[in-house]
């Protein structure tokens, strides 16, 4: 009885944690040179609403659990489409708050998504 | 027995059948003439009555379910749930600092407030079996000095020795939880799970099912080994004793059962409400939660789950008109309000001290007739 408690305690923490994703539309230096902002994404996390970011724009969206797809579609500057990706990913570092960077995501970065802890 | 109740009773007339009731009942009773004489006065419409009645029911409910567990093992009103209650908010506090969301977070809370709720309860029943007969002062005052004790764990514990990382809680020196939690993450998440909208009034489906889970186990409970035992030990301690039934571990169950639920039902109140009073949410849960059931009916020794409903929704019902009806009265809400706390703590006082008078004068007639068989053995002995 006690096992399963513990065991279920531990299935639900993992199910419900809730996680900060920062949407991040801004320019990012990556290994091969600079990724610039995009004109215009929009960006939408498991089933919550579609969010549009325009350069320097910055969003968030509260999700539970460790698994998550993205979806984006950028734009160019007369708004057509130039482009759209879907991900699967998982968040496996330790943190509570993960900047997902639009720009290296279009660009297919490796590091598109980082843990972020806010200044104190 | 019962059959030749029910014999007297079909051929009593209405009146008399209204009578019985009314003296049967006569606190509930009291509540319902109150309410009708109020309610006009206050101006509500029926639909806002309703919707805030439904809302209190689903809020309080399975608070006030946990008394009848110890009333059945005669142990009286359990101020002791009290300290169920905290266990509930510690739970809180931790799912709150972990960043858990929506029902995960919220079952997780009261699997966790589990464990403390029975050591809590545990200890609550060791003393009261030293308190035999006097378990309600004792619960009541253990309550206080439980608070005491939760009080220096949150204020001085909590961020110190135990690891609380979120800024939003602890308090700005580093240490202790902050007067108010803000539990949006598990904010009514229960009462949203299946809602439903008849006549534009909300009804939370799942909290309601939730409750009536507990009704349907506390039913089933009553027909058990364990359940049947605690009414013995309620109807008479050394006769259950004689019988062989382990008076003091029944008792000890019956209180750790309670606070387990009042764990529970702090949490479904809190979810409700959406915010935590860190040092004040648990303090007047116990005496609203006896107020409710004994206005319902039931009484110290003798509770059942209508008595709940009916005295949630009479008792909650007086706090939503009152003031209104003060107000409209009088001209001042506060008066109003003044009213409904004399007229509800009087009405228990009357039912506390109704009850304990029955309770002697069927002691007396008991004594009475055992002197008139000893007398009659008397005579015939000397005949």
């Amino acid at each position: 009885m006690l096992l399963v408690l513990v065991l279920l305690s531990v299935f639900l923490y993992n199910i419900g944690k809730g996680y900060t994703l920062l949407l991040d539309n801004k320019d990012i230096e990556l290994p091969g040179g600079t990724a610039k902002a995009l004109a215009m994404v929009e960006v939408q996390v498991d089933n919550e609403e579609p969010i549009e970011l325009y350069p320097r724009d910055r969003d968030m969206v509260l999700v539970n659990g460790k698994s998550h797809t993205i979806s984006i579609t950028a734009y160019n500057k007369s708004f057509a489409e130039i482009g759209s990706y879907k991900i699967r990913f998982k968040l496996r570092e330790k943190s509570d708050m993960f900047l997902l960077s639009m720009p290296a995501l279009a660009a297919e970065a490796e590091d598109w998504i980082s843990p972020f802890s806010p200044q104190r | 027995m019962k059959s030749v109740e029910k014999k007297k009773k079909e051929q009593q007339s209405l009146p008399e059948r209204f009578i019985l009731l009314i003296t049967e009942y006569p606190v509930p009773a009291l509540f319902i003439v109150i309410s009708i004489l109020a309610i006009p006065a206050s101006g509500f419409s029926v639909g806002y009555l309703t919707q805030e009645l439904i809302t209190r029911l689903v809020r309080n409910s399975f608070l006030v379910l946990s008394l009848i567990i110890p009333i059945m093992a005669g142990m009286g009103l359990n101020f002791g749930m009290t300290l169920g209650a905290m266990a509930g908010q510690i739970a809180l506090i931790f799912i709150t600092d972990w960043g858990i969301i929506g029902l995960p977070g919220l079952f997780l809370a009261m699997i966790l407030s589990m464990p403390m709720s029975v050591l809590f309860g545990y200890a609550t029943g060791k003393i009261l079996n030293k308190a035999k007969g006097r378990e309600m002062v004792t619960s009541f005052i253990l309550a206080f000095f439980a608070n005491g004790i939760y009080q220096l764990i949150v204020l001085y514990g909590m961020g110190s020795v135990i690891n609380i990382g979120s800024d939003a809680l602890v308090l700005s020196r580093g240490y202790g939880i902050r007067n108010a939690v803000n539990l949006i993450n598990v904010r009514q998440v229960m009462d949203n799970l299946v809602p439903i909208k008849l006549f534009g009034i909300n009804i939370p489906l799942a909290t309601f099912l939730f409750i009536t889970l507990l009704c349907v186990m506390i039913l089933w409970f009553k027909k058990t080994k364990l359940g049947q035992d605690m009414r013995a030990i309620g109807q008479d301690m050394a006769v259950a004793d004689a019988a062989g039934i382990a008076v003091e571990k029944t008792r000890i169950i019956a209180i750790v059962i309670s606070t387990v639920l009042a764990g529970i039902g702090q949490i479904i109140y809190l979810q409700n409400i959406g915010t935590m009073n860190t040092y004040n949410s648990h303090e007047q849960i116990g005496m609203f939660s006896i107020a409710a059931i004994l206005i319902g009916g039931a009484t110290v020794s003798k509770a059942k789950i209508g008595n709940v409903f009916l005295g949630v929704m009479l008792f909650h019902l007086m706090f939503v008109v009152s003031p209104m009806a003060g107000k409209n009265l009088i001209g001042s809400a506060m008066l109003g309000e003044y009213f409904r706390v004399f007229v509800s703590y009087g009405v228990i006082s009357i039912a506390l001290v109704l009850h304990a008078w029955k309770r002697l004068k069927e002691q007396e007639r008991s004594r009475a007739g055992l002197q008139g068989i000893a007398t009659e053995e008397a005579r015939g002995s000397e005949a």
